[in-house]
């Protein structure tokens, strides 16, 4: 008698197993029915993120170049001219490049050496009034400067490549048209090779022996430099994707699901990101970025300290003698909002810069060293939200669903966009003669 | 550390003599400053109020009776109490404009939500505050 009750116990506990195993299977994998239409407030918010919203560029006031067609053609040759670096081998078009959206598939930026920080896409960048992770620069222009003189990236310095470009028949008359007559800078006595601030110690010593004079000299047409990149920059300009084509009907259509340019799954990932998931806090606006600092708790790279981010990026910012309220700087100080109203604030300790959104799903890998291989592995770190190393964890676990999760991912490949075919931005010039 | 939801309940319950209007042309706020009972209103200088834009507010400051008052130290802090964190800038009230109205630059929203802000006035020793909420 005994042997049947056992039997009939462990079959119960048999089809419980399976029962609870299929339950579970079901909640994580199946997805959840869709509401017939969106609500208004919803279609607020995705018409913020459309790109029919991104307006006019922003004013750069320190950078009076900014807006001259003639500055952007000149940064434009430029931006892809490799004698830009010390070694003659690397140019911004080496990290940032056209066909990879202004990224190069790397987890650290490679120049003249491996840099230690992931490189940033350029689409758009002139909507933002900070730059690099950190936040250490407050315009564009200035930003344009530090890896033309980091001997990590193009290893140049001060004195050799201004002495360069205005040895350049072409690139001199281009400056002189913008800034007017130039000074010789070929004498080595005045302005030796190799001098630069931020060089080895042989290279600032030959800096500090230039007269104040001369080397406002050298740092007046390398800021200029830096003006010209920024006013090529400025003409990266976003392109529409599916997703800007699915907001654009909804003003006619509500209806989540329409015979559209998203998947089911698609629409499903982004009402998650306006709303569970939470993403739309951080990446919002047309450029699905607050252009702010956050720290979402992020491992250091392997073999590298965790980065204090943006408590570090503000002190250098205010230090810079590039940025907005320095000499070379064309803005009036009172102009100078970002840097007068700046937060100092434990936030932002371990904070690092909102990346934005669009190409996202063809710029892997991802976050500040390159940590994250793949949009999976970033949609499970934002899921997890674990202590943060250094500071403190903004984010909080999500507790998606492995279904939600993978329609969250979905998503973000609709913010894909075919680059410009006919944009001779994109392209490096024929070399004026 | 009071929890989130609290904290919003005990700043709705302070801030139940402010209003909020959101006219076509940008933000008024509109309160009464405790103990004192002062006029405070607050307008946005940027017309739509956008999120992830540096711009300016003008404070405006009378006593009960109406009579401006141009002689007031104002700070301003604030943040989103649900999301437990504070404003992304450090705003500062740069210049009188002269019967009762003050500028205040260096404002900037980086999301959407419900913000609070905190305007602590100073009249001499006399301290007198008001704490606004706006939805963006």
């Amino acid at each position: 008698m005994k042997r049947p009750k056992l039997v009939r116990w462990m079959a119960v506990i048999l089809i419980a197993a399976v029962l609870g195993l299929a339950g579970h299977g079901f909640w994580q994998y199946v997805p959840a029915i869709l509401p017939a239409q969106w609500t208004a407030e919803e279609i607020n918010l995705l018409q913020s993120l459309s790109l029919s919203n991104l307006g006019d560029l922003p004013p750069d006031p320190g950078n009076r170049l900014s807006g001259d067609i003639r500055a952007a053609e000149l940064g434009r040759q430029l931006f892809f001219d490799l004698r830009l670096s010390g070694n003659g081998t690397i140019a911004c078009t080496t990290c940032h490049r056209p066909d990879l959206h202004f990224t190069d598939a790397r987890s650290l930026g490679l120049g003249t050496a491996i840099g230690d920080r992931h490189t940033m896409g350029l689409i758009g960048v002139a909507y933002s009034p900070w730059h690099y992770w950190d936040g250490r620069k407050d315009s564009l222009w200035s930003q344009a400067l530090e890896p033309l003189e980091n001997p990590l990236e193009q290893a140049s310095n001060r004195t050799d490549l201004v002495r360069a470009l205005t040895g350049d028949s072409s690139y001199r008359h281009q400056f002189e048209q913008l800034l007017g007559p130039l000074p010789d800078f070929v004498d080595l006595n005045r302005f030796p090779a190799g001098a630069t601030p931020l060089g080895n110690d042989r290279q600032k010593q030959d800096w500090n022996a230039m007269s104040a004079a001369d080397r406002y000299l050298v740092s007046q047409v390398f800021s200029a430099v830096g003006k010209v990149l920024a006013a090529y920059e400025r003409q990266l300009s976003p392109q529409s994707t599916p997703f800007d084509e699915y907001v654009a009907r909804l003003a006619d259509d509500p209806a989540l699901i329409q015979e559209s340019a998203l998947s089911r799954s698609q629409v499903a990932g982004l009402r998650l990101f306006i709303g569970k998931a939470q993403c739309i806090n951080c990446h919002n606006g047309p450029l699905f970025s607050n252009h702010d600092f956050h720290n979402t708790g992020l491992l250091s790279a392997p073999g590298m300290l965790p980065g204090i981010g943006r408590a570090a990026g503000l002190e250098t910012a205010l230090q810079d003698e590039f940025n907005c309220l320095g000499q070379f700087s064309d803005a009036a100080p009172q102009a100078c909002t970002e840097l007068r109203f700046a937060r100092h604030s434990d936030a932002n300790l371990g904070a690092m810069k909102t990346p934005g959104l669009r190409n996202v799903a063809e710029t892997a890998p991802y976050m500040h060293a390159g940590q994250l291989a793949s949009l999976a592995e970033v949609v499970h770190h934002y899921d997890v939200a674990a202590d943060a190393m250094v500071g403190h964890n903004e984010a909080k676990p999500l507790k998606l669903r492995a279904v939600e999760r993978a329609e969250l991912e979905s998503f973000l490949h609709a913010l894909t966009a075919l680059p410009d075919p006919q944009s001779r931005w994109l392209t490096s010039p024929a070399r004026p003669q | 550390m009071m929890k989130p939801v609290f904290r919003l309940i005990a700043l709705m319950s302070v801030t139940v003599f402010c209003v909020y209007v959101a006219e076509a042309q940008g933000f008024r706020l509109i309160g009464t400053s405790q103990p004192g009972g002062l006029s405070v209103s607050m307008e946005s200088r940027m017309v739509p109020l956008a999120i992830n834009q540096m711009h300016a507010w003008v404070i405006g400051l009378s006593d009960s009776s109406g009579r401006p008052l141009g002689n007031a130290e104002i700070t301003v802090t604030g943040g989103m109490p649900v999301h437990n964190h504070g404003l992304p800038t450090e705003p500062m009230v740069t210049q009188s404009l002269g019967e009762g109205s003050y500028l205040l630059e260096g404002m900037r929203f980086h999301m959407h939500g419900l913000w609070e802000l905190r305007i602590q006035i100073m009249l001499g020793t006399v301290q007198e505050t008001v704490n606004f909420t706006l939805e963006l």
